[in-house]
């Protein structure tokens, strides 16, 4: 991945990561995984508005649920960042407070499947979850900009819309071209 | 697979939400309602859990990318000492369903809306919208957003109305029509404050639907009106 620091875990990394601390409750492996994700989820969640003490508390809390849940990471279901994502994006909607109903913080991204599985799909996820890096790398940058409003500073469409000064229809029509890319990268995958 | 289903499984519905709510709900930036509507309309999709899937691989991509900010000094230190007491969980004999589940059969509302709103149609307090029309509030927000159900007998005609914000559909049960197309299970319709519509249940049986409204509907012409305030929508 040409865009990362020489020193990042690359996926197989993290996920050989992930499966010693589940198989040794291995520390060093672990403190891996706090390097590399740590100081972007503050980042990640101080853009969404926390405060600099709510920011490392909410990584910390973050960094307890993959410890507590490593045994229950399945590589064959979601890459590891996917996993860990996912801990981190509950973890900081639970704490708002917005869709506490509905978000299930105790589950690892892709349990049950609607009518057919990824199950029978023989689909490497960390392949696949380079291929979305490589294509997210490479989206036009207007449809980039609108993903990483979305994702990273957690701005909704309209606020995106209101932002850029465009109409909301512009900013849905971005979205949804930036992941016909990704399906794209899905079906060359399969 | 989800692009070659076996012949015997349905394509899914013609009238489906876009892939920006995938983006919406992998993101966590929706509201609670719209993310119960959303999570309820892709449990009619097949390979709606996978579509979440790559949305969510989607976040991943991105927090990748994002810059580092600095954690405070005794980061390291303090997540050494917590993990003394942090007990592992033992692997998931059966993984917990997240995000998308199958709609489950049985019921008129999908499994995923069930477990919000605790329970099926039958066990709604529904109360009189219209005549041959029940309604039941399930989710509303400070700005007026709001998730509800509507119930109507076959034949029954929705007077025209606007719109001041998006109105989206979700037919659980039965069809309508309206100036735009017909709607049967697993259809959603959108439409805003551009058109004018007014729609029609079809004969045959009830029609049930999740709606989710932005502002209240605004109804044309003095009947119409004067049904108003009992939809306090
Ligand atoms: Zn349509
Ligand atoms: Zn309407």
């Amino acid at each position: 991945m040409s865009k990362m620091q020489a020193s990042e875990l690359d996926t197989g990394a993290l996920n050989d990561c992930l499966s010693r601390i589940a198989a040794q409750a291995d520390r060093g492996a672990f403190l891996q995984v706090f390097d590399h994700f740590g100081p972007r989820l503050k980042y990640f969640l101080l853009q969404k508005g926390c405060t600099d003490g709510e920011a490392d508390d909410l990584v910390q809390d973050v960094m307890l649920t993959v410890w507590r849940k490593a045994k229950q990471y399945d590589p064959a279901k979601a890459a590891a960042s996917t996993w860990i994502y996912t801990i981190a994006r509950n973890r900081f909607i639970d704490a708002k407070r917005r869709e506490r109903v509905m978000v299930d913080i105790d589950t690892c991204p892709e349990a049950e499947q609607v009518s057919e599985g990824t199950a029978e799909d023989e689909i490497s996820q960390s392949e696949l979850a380079q291929g979305v890096a490589a294509a997210m790398a490479d989206l036009p940058a207007a449809q980039a900009e609108v993903i990483q409003m979305a994702f990273i500073d957690g701005k909704t469409h309209s606020e995106i819309a209101e932002e850029l000064g465009v109409p909301l229809g512009t900013i849905k029509s971005r979205i949804r071209l930036a992941f016909a890319r990704l399906r794209d990268v899905l079906e060359s995958h399969r | 697979m989800n692009v070659a289903p076996p012949k015997t499984l349905e394509t899914g519905p013609k009238h489906r939400l876009g892939d920006e709510w995938l983006v919406g709900l992998a993101s966590g930036t929706l509201s609670e309602g719209e993310a119960v509507f959303a999570r309820t309309c892709l449990s009619f999709v097949p390979g709606a859990a996978a579509d979440l899937a790559l949305a969510e691989t989607l976040g991943a991509a991105v927090l990748e990318r994002a810059p580092k900010a600095a954690l405070r000094a005794d980061a390291r230190a303090s997540l050494l000492a917590a993990l003394e007491t942090a007990q592992m969980e033992p692997p998931a004999e059966k993984q917990q369903t997240h995000g998308v589940q199958a709609r489950q059969t049985g019921g008129v509302m999908p499994a995923v809306l069930q477990d919000y709103a605790g329970g099926d149609v039958d066990r709604m307090k529904w109360s009189y919208l219209g005549p041959g029309m029940k309604k039941v509030r399930l989710w509303q927000n400070g700005e007026g957003q709001t998730l509800w159900m509507l119930r109507a007998q076959p034949g029954v005609k929705i007077p025209e109305h606007t719109h001041e914000g998006t109105e989206l559909t979700l037919v659980l049960k039965g069809s309508f029509h309206d100036a735009f197309g017909s709607y049967g299970p697993g259809d959603v319709e959108e439409t805003n404050d551009s058109h004018t519509h007014d729609l029609i249940i079809d004969e045959g049986e009830e029609c049930i639907c999740l709606a989710l409204t932005d502002r209240p509907l605004k109804f044309k012409g003095w009947i119409a009106r004067a049904m108003q305030p009992f939809v306090g929508l």
